[in-house]
């Protein structure tokens, strides 16, 4: 099992950070897939990757990022205090234009970097002179897939277009300049020939197909096979004559990337790399999964469970077999003793535990509520104390509108898991739909209690407060959503309702206007109709009157 | 409350420099960058711990060339946004 390294990174390099060797990588560098390679660092997150080749006193390298996400963007990390050493009003303004790029936040460096964004500062701090990004092969399958990836370049280049001036697409490659830093999007066929030893960077999503892509094309999830499996991956980059000294790896299974069946071909990955001629006891195990995986796929379940069991005699400390295991027997009706693997995989690794093990999540992004349900329930038969999918399973059920029984699993999370602030914030949510203002507005305050930037939960709260009629504290809690970012045509609708209450008229003014600016016509149609309504209630009123 | 006889301060924790004649500010804790206009960057100016409001009104009478109502009516509201938005103290401790 490899060791999680963010954001605390732990090695197992035997050079002392800064060993000007190391940062070349002369010193170590193999031939991926034919020398093994002593650092080869394995992390669920990809941003440890940052840290790690930080720690490690890396700079100045060409990174292959193999990952179906391009890991990359712009972070807001201008401090604004250069803003004051402008010289003119003229050069602020135009300082402003990039505007999304300065920390107005002022929030620390760290807090700023995440998967999606950890190669920026790598690039920034000089870790990384030059970047390939090996897309899936299906990525450059079809027009469409090109142009989808030249979008995405594209999109980013519009975000800051004097650091990202060309976006030029040549013989299947997609390539653009940052700063002088040189970015290329390819399939691996494509890559050039690289001379000086790389940073290698994989994601096992990488070998996958995105689980939303393949629910949404109607495929079965747990079926699902690589389009590429580690050895093969390991035997193109061979092929390329591909010399590293230093690796990570991410499994990304937290967000829903890798499912979590596959967690273990970042394991796999991390063996194939470290020991091109591993155990031989390892190699079979290998083959045994990914036997069971292809039986799976056809729907043999019997011939899929008895080659996980081969695996598992092989090597009974592996967790993701009995996992495997788990998910397969309960397929079969086998609920008793799926449990009972299950309960051994999270002993082994508890990170199986997670709210990424079952598809739910998934399903319910896409609206499909009954089987996000049945992916919580499979769960919660295996562990009824899971807290996490009893979350899924409640939301899920809001989702559906059956308040009551939402609230009674929201309550559940909350008695497992006290500070667990979602739940606060969705059993509120509930009862606000049952119109239990007051036991809402509890909710809502534990819930900022637990999260002060929840800009939902304070727009929740203001929208409960408004209901007991609490004009001064409803107007308070809307103020603090704004504050925390939180953006909606309701919030600025409200606000301005309040403050004409309060006949407080340029406030409200504003508040209209806001909303008119973010949304348009909708805002104006809105209050069209309100007007329309009011006219109409005050024509009523002057009828008893009129001759 | 905000009484005219209130001494008021910049916040300390407001970075901000005259470019041209106007008070740039960066109120970091909203995420905004603030530019004050000529006659705010005037009382900008006059917040300096010791003056209250009806002394920065006078010097926006004599500055400005207005009347008292409408300079204590604009300094006042303006004094209002500064605290409200935490960009001033009030009665600070010299």
């Amino acid at each position: 099992m490899g060791k999680s390294v963010s954001p605390a990174i732990q090695l197992s390099s035997q050079s002392r950070p800064g060993d000007p060797l190391r940062r070349e990588g002369t010193r170590d560098a193999a031939l991926v897939g034919a020398e093994p390679i002593d650092n080869v660092v394995v992390m669920e997150d990809h941003d440890g990757a940052y840290y790690a080749w930080k720690q490690a006193g890396i700079s100045g390298r060409i990174l292959l990022h193999i990952d179906a996400h391009i890991d990359w963007n712009w972070i807001a990390d201008k401090d604004p205090r250069d803003l004051l050493q402008a010289q003119s009003l003229t050069q602020v303004e135009s300082m402003l234009k990039d505007r999304c790029l300065w920390n107005l936040s002022d929030r620390r460096s760290e807090d700023l970097v995440h998967i999606g964004n950890y190669i920026y500062p790598s690039l920034k701090e000089g870790i990384v002179k030059e970047f390939y990004w090996i897309v899936p092969d299906s990525f450059m399958e079809s027009p469409a897939e090109r142009r989808n990836l030249v979008r995405q370049f594209q999109s980013l280049k519009r975000i800051n277009p004097r650091a990202m001036k060309t976006v030029t697409v040549t013989d299947h490659r997609v390539v653009a300049e940052i700063n002088n830093t040189k970015v290329t999007a390819c399939i691996l066929s494509r890559l050039p020939e690289i001379r000086e030893p790389v940073l290698l960077d994989i994601d096992t999503d990488f070998l996958l197909t995105e689980p939303g892509e393949s629910a949404r094309a109607g495929d079965d999830l747990w079926k699902q096979l690589p389009w590429i499996w580690p050895e093969e991956l390991v035997h193109r980059l061979r092929d390329k004559r591909v010399r590293t000294d230093f690796v990570t790896i991410a499994y990304s299974v937290e967000g829903g990337f890798t499912p979590i069946t596959y967690k273990y071909l970042g394991d796999e990955l991390a063996f194939r790399l470290r020991a091109p001629a591993h155990p031989q006891r390892r190699f079979q195990a290998l083959a045994h999964k990914r036997l069971a995986a292809c039986h799976r796929h056809r729907g043999e379940f019997g011939n899929a469970v008895s080659a996980f069991e081969q695996a598992v005699e092989l090597e009974p400390e592996d967790a993701s077999s009995h996992f495997n295991l788990a998910l397969l027997l309960d397929a079969q009706g086998v609920s008793e003793k799926a449990a009972v693997r299950y309960r051994q995989a999270v002993q082994l690794d508890p990170t199986y535990a997670t709210m990424y093990n079952n598809f739910g999540p998934i399903y319910q992004s896409l609206d499909r509520l009954e089987q996000a349900r049945d992916e919580y329930q499979r769960v919660l038969r295996w562990d009824p104390q899971n807290a996490d999918a009893q979350y899924g399973l409640a939301e899920a059920l809001s989702q559906e509108g059956e308040w009551d029984d939402a609230i009674s699993h929201y309550r559940t999370v909350i008695a497992l898991r006290p500070a667990h602030a979602g739940a606060h914030r969705g059993l509120g949510f509930a009862l606000m739909k049952r119109e239990r203002w007051e036991e809402a507005i509890t909710r809502f305050r534990h819930c900022v209690a637990l999260k002060p930037h929840d800009g939902f939960a304070f727009f929740l709260l203001g929208e409960a407060l408004l209901q007991q009629r609490r004009w001064d504290d409803a107007i308070e809690a809307f103020r603090t959503a704004l504050r925390c970012g939180f953006r909606s045509i309701t919030l600025n609708r409200r606000l301005g309702d309040l403050y004409l209450r309060k006949r407080q008229f340029r406030k409200a003014l504003k508040q209209y206007r806001k909303g008119l600016r973010a949304w348009g016509w909708r805002t104006l149609f809105s209050i069209r109709e309100r007007s329309r309504l009011l006219f109409e209630k005050l024509s009523r009123r002057k009828q008893p009157c009129s001759p | 409350m905000l009484t005219v006889d209130a001494r008021l301060a910049k916040n300390e924790k407001i970075p901000w420099r005259l470019i041209e004649e106007e008070a740039i500010l960066l109120d970091l804790e909203e995420g905004e960058v603030l530019r004050l206009n000529p006659v705010g960057t005037e009382i900008w100016n006059a917040i300096d711990g010791t003056r209250s409001e009806a002394e920065i009104v006078a010097h926006i009478c004599h500055t400005f060339e207005v009347t008292h109502w409408t300079a204590s009516r604009d300094v006042h509201r303006f004094l209002k946004q500064l605290l409200r938005h935490e960009l001033v103290v009030k009665d600070p401790i010299v």
